[in-house]
């Protein structure tokens, strides 16, 4: 560039040094004898110009090719910039690239490492929890063998208490039945005694009274007179003494004498007896004594038990009919027969 | 005897009201029982049931096979014979080995 600039400038003196110079130019005058002279010197300064304008043009191109030079070469160095920047940017984008391969990679085995791992705390997992299956289905198989086995010996045991309790509600019932027998035993006798006791305190009453009468008797004999309400039993006594009553049962009403007045009212030993035999006689009650109940059952369901030889005894004393009898003895035969 | 004929009678009760005496075990006295009267004979009891009172008891169920097996298991392998006249009766050995000299029949 500064060769150039020197060129250009040595050119331009030179133009100048000729346009200054006499008789050169348009200004000067020109003279017939000094014509060649002047030619001369034009065609000195037009051959130098020449020279100068060649050696200009050779400048010129000279500097036109450096310039194309420089251009090229700026151009090939901006290309080479250029493509070394793009190169640059090529490498940064695959470095990215790179980096984010590795990045994603490093991640992928991150994830691999996680998943690895969660796989194989899952196979772990699986394998324990099979472990703890197979522990279990084996517990479960010894805990289901030994369920049988109890159940078997709980069935064994559930029939032999069934049957104890069958036995023993059976026992119960006997003692029960024999219990309750008993009672009633109790009971009879107790019935009969209070019934013996009943019978001692009538005496005792009829003897007091007997005694009373005697002590207290009057001469008077008892008469009927019909009751005053046809309801009440007959009345059996003398006016104007209370009356004696005689009930439908046969039993007497015998009054209280409070009154002296009624002293000879007090009848006598005979009197009352005979009082109390014609009121015996003539009660309707009299010839209805009830008929003591029928026994109780011996035990629940089972209400007589009689004892015999044979069975024409049962049949003798009605308990069963002859031809009862006889299936029965026949059933029993062919029982023992088929035995 | 008597001991004798109710703890059989009872027994054959038992057998066949089973249920109930578990069910009424509470309340056992107020347990429905077929009615009878006892034949105390030396080789066998005989119980003439009441038809009347049968306590539940079908006369089918009676004269069932499967009946006159579960008393006889009941009893302790005692033989029982059932049988049917104008009233059921249940006749059961009084000893396990029964062969007794069979009783003269009816008159």
């Amino acid at each position: 560039m500064e060769r150039i600039l020197v060129t250009r400038i040595i050119l331009v003196l030179a133009v100048l040094t000729l346009l200054a110079a006499p008789g050169c130019g348009p200004g000067y005058s020109v003279q017939e004898g000094t014509v060649v002279t002047v030619s001369a010197i034009e065609a000195t300064a037009t051959a130098a110009v020449a020279d100068a304008t060649v050696v200009a043009v050779s400048q010129q191109q000279t500097i036109e090719s450096a310039r194309t030079k420089l251009e090229a070469d700026y151009l090939a160095a901006t290309q080479q910039v250029e493509a070394t920047v793009r190169a640059a940017g090529t490498l940064s984008a695959i470095a990215l690239q790179l980096t984010t391969q590795a990045q994603a990679t490093a991640d992928t085995q991150v994830d691999l490492a996680q998943l690895a791992q969660q796989l194989t705390a899952e196979a772990q997992l699986a394998a324990t929890d099979q472990a703890l299956r197979a522990v279990a289905t084996e517990q479960a198989i010894n805990q289901a063998a030994t369920a049988t086995e109890l159940a078997s010996d709980l069935s064994s045991t559930a029939q032999a208490l069934a049957f104890q309790a069958t036995m023993t509600a059976v026992s119960n019932a006997a003692a029960r039945s024999a219990f309750e027998a008993a009672a009633e035993r109790r009971r009879q006798l107790f019935s009969i005694a209070a019934a013996f006791l009943a019978t001692l305190l009538v005496i005792t009453a009829i003897i007091g009274i007997v005694t009373v009468s005697r002590r207290y008797a009057a001469n008077g004999e008892p008469a009927e007179h019909p009751a005053r309400n046809s309801v009440r039993p007959r009345v059996l006594q003398q006016s104007p003494c209370p009356p004696l009553t005689v009930r439908p049962d046969g039993t007497v009403e015998i009054p209280v004498l409070h009154d002296p007045s009624h002293t000879e009212c007090v009848m006598s030993a005979d009197q009352l007896q005979s009082v109390l035999q014609w009121a015996g006689t003539r009660s309707p009650a009299a010839a209805q004594r009830p008929v003591p109940p029928p026994s109780a059952p011996v035990a629940p369901g089972l209400r007589t038990i009689r004892t015999m030889r044979r069975l024409d005894q049962a049949v003798r004393v009605r308990a069963i009919s002859p031809n009862m009898a006889r299936i029965l003895d026949a059933d029993w035969r062919r029982g023992l027969a088929d035995g | 005897m008597d001991d004798e004929a109710i703890l059989l009678w009872w027994t054959i009760v038992a057998t066949l009201k089973q249920n109930d005496l578990w069910a009424d075990r509470a309340q056992p006295d107020k347990m429905v029982v077929p009615e009878a009267d006892a034949l105390v004979l030396p080789d066998r009891i005989v119980f003439i049931l009441d038809p009347e009172r049968p306590g539940g008891i079908q006369r089918s169920e009676w004269l069932d096979a499967g009946t006159r097996a579960r008393l006889e298991e009941a009893l302790g392998g005692r033989r029982v014979v059932i049988s049917e006249a104008d009233r059921l009766a249940v006749s059961v050995a009084r000893t396990m080995d029964q062969n007794p000299e069979p009783t003269r029949p009816a008159q």
